[in-house]
């Protein structure tokens, strides 16, 4: 016999992610939130400002950090943003600082979402002073403003991009933490689990067949939402000095070299200054409509 | 209630302990020798010998924990490795500018999320309410620094209305000192605005279709009443507690506002730390923020079991 039965989660679904939610849920979720026109539209953005900073070695007309013309040219044909104060285009730094601000505001939440999942499965799924360690430790790291401890923590590493991934992941690992901890409690004792154990599944197995597609969908819904915050986050370390490290250009620091010209060119400000508005509002929207949607307590 | 309070203030003993330990073993993260990540490749061994000997690192690491436990309980933070100077000298210098900031920012935050949050619910799904979430929305998704800086530009340079960022004490100048915070405060503020206006929007929302509400219009009281007596009171609750993580944030917030306008406050303070490498700085400025925030939580707590009688103490 296979393990079929592990995976039948579907009819408690229905019933909303607090009591599990298994893929097809989160599926159908999926279909929902995108009916809804704000999430598409965001969704859409998303991915055209994901496609243009990633093909930046393609679309990009200049190299960011070769200079190129006069500094602080306006606006024009040639160069469509203008020139920054080293005369280098201020268009190409913004697509690949893109490249930089999502990239790591993508690899810290993932593994931020890694490590916060599992040790939020162990510490639901096992509970005993495993649980108290792990969720103690998470309440202590909480304890911190956030933008404060990742500048402790660069501070000790020391400035660099891949410093900031970790700082990122580490700040954001409580919150899947939590969620996950939450999710784990609520189905461990569901029919599906104990049949799970019944059969001779191991702990592994259940946690990985039975627990982690039941509490995918607040995985989901958390993912959306920090990686809008890990941009706030990697943005505002740049803008600081304490991340991306000039000539590599970041959203956060080309919004802080703006300031000294800005009233030259105000699009050095204002370009990059959308840039992480729009996306991060567009990652905001799309966190609220996949709650909404996984949610149905939520739902009008 | 009195046995409540008085665990609560054991737990946060502890919890001071936790954090200051967890500062502590920040300098450890250092790779290699700190001192020598301080003084740089070309100092001397003797120099970087000093530097040890005033970080308290080239002592056994129990008696470095010890030590530091037991100074940071009499409010000594060190001293300064760059200036020489007791740390706790400049906290208590710059701490007032920062508090200031985060007050009027709460107060502005209140005074604005909590009447749009209510107008937005009896709203509900209509223009207005349309208008003011997505003002809400927009103001959760700009960065502070993006608005400060945009602010800067437009309002301090373009228009002329409002000085450039540059700090007047209130004692020099009261008005010149309004006029310059005025800038910083809504950068702070404008993210806790729209918190506050979405929670009072739901809390609102949830509460206006409640029986009671529902007897209190039946028995022919007018709306505005049934709104500012009845409802207002019991859709609060949600809002305390979200106040307080405001509180916490707008403690963060600060670091990034303060140095976007040149606010002489705690942030200054812990950029130039980290710029420098100067550890006992940065250590001690971390430690009064997430001391502070643990005491805000703590604050946040007593008041909303205050305000919410159901709320058991057990």
């Amino acid at each position: 016999m296979t393990a079929t039965p592990v995976t039948a989660p579907t009819a408690i679904a229905s019933q909303g992610w607090r009591r599990g939610a298994g893929p097809a849920a989160v599926e159908s979720a999926w279909r929902r939130a995108l009916r809804n026109p704000r999430v598409s539209i965001s969704a859409f953005i998303l991915l055209l400002i994901a496609a243009v900073s990633f093909g930046a070695p393609v679309l990009a007309p200049y190299s960011p950090t070769t200079l190129t013309d006069m500094p602080l040219l306006p606006p024009s044909s040639q160069y469509l943003l203008g020139t920054d104060d080293f005369g280098r285009d201020a268009l190409s730094r913004l697509l690949y600082a893109g490249q930089i601000s999502l990239g790591v505001s993508i690899a810290s939440v993932l593994i931020a979402t890694v490590i916060g999942v599992w040790l939020g499965l162990l510490a639901g799924y096992y509970r005993g002073w495993g649980e108290t360690i792990i969720m103690r430790a998470m309440d202590l790291l909480l304890s911190f403003p956030t933008i404060v401890l990742a500048i402790a923590i660069v501070s000790a590493l020391g400035i660099s991009l891949q410093n900031v991934i970790i700082v990122i992941a580490i700040v954001y690992i409580p919150r899947f933490v939590r969620v996950v901890f939450g999710a784990t409690l609520a189905v461990r004792q569901s029919e599906y689990v104990q049949s799970a154990r019944v059969i001779g599944a191991g702990d592994g197995r259940i946690l990985r067949t039975a627990i982690l597609p039941n509490v995918a969908a607040p995985i989901l819904v958390q993912t959306s939402l920090s990686l809008g915050f890990a941009i706030l986050v990697e943005t505002g370390l740049s803008f600081l000095g304490l991340g991306a490290q000039p000539p590599t250009p970041s959203w956060g620091n080309m919004v802080s070299a703006a300031r000294n010209v800005m009233e030259l060119n105000p699009w050095l400000l204002i370009a990059p200054s959308a840039a992480i508005g729009i996306t991060i509002l567009a990652l905001n929207t799309l966190g609220d409509g996949l709650r909404d949607a996984l949610d149905p307590r939520l739902r009008s | 209630m009195g046995r409540y309070v008085s665990r609560r203030l054991l737990l946060l003993v502890v919890q001071v302990i936790l954090v200051a330990t967890v500062v502590f073993l920040l300098i450890r993260l250092v790779p290699g020798d700190p001192a020598r990540a301080i003084l740089g490749e070309t100092a001397s061994e003797e120099q970087v010998a000093r530097v040890r000997t005033l970080l308290g690192i080239d002592r056994p690491i129990h008696e470095q924990y010890v030590s530091w436990i037991g100074r940071v309980a009499r409010g000594d933070f060190g001293t300064s490795v760059i200036s020489g100077r007791p740390v706790m000298l400049d906290i208590q210098q710059r701490i007032g500018n920062t508090v200031e900031l985060i007050a009027l920012s709460t107060i502005v935050s209140l005074l604005i999320g909590i009447p749009l949050g209510i107008v937005a619910a009896l709203r509900a799904n209509r223009a207005t309410d349309y208008a003011l979430s997505s003002f809400a929305m927009l103001g959760l998704s700009l960065p502070s620094f993006v608005v400060g800086t945009i602010m800067l530009l437009v309002f301090g340079l373009m228009l002329r209305w409002l000085p450039p960022a540059q700090f007047v004490p209130w004692y020099v100048d009261p008005g010149q000192h309004l006029r310059v915070i005025i800038l910083p405060v809504i950068a702070l503020s404008l993210s806790s605005v729209a918190v506050v206006l979405r929670m009072t929007r739901s809390s609102m929302l949830e509460v206006i279709r409640q029986d009671y509400i529902r007897t209190a219009r039946a028995k022919g009281l007018s709306g505005r009443l049934v709104i500012l007596r009845h409802a207002l009171r019991n859709s609060l609750n949600p809002v305390v507690s979200i106040v307080g993580l405001e509180l916490a944030a707008l403690l963060g917030g600060t670091v990034i506002v303060e140095s976007i306008f040149n606010w002489p406050g705690l942030s200054s303070l812990l950029i130039a730390g980290v710029r420098s490498r100067d550890y006992p700085v940065v250590q001690g400025v971390v430690l009064l923020i997430a001391v502070l925030t643990v005491l805000i939580n703590l604050l946040v707590d007593l008041v909303y079991g205050w305000l919410d009688p159901r709320i058991s103490y057990a």
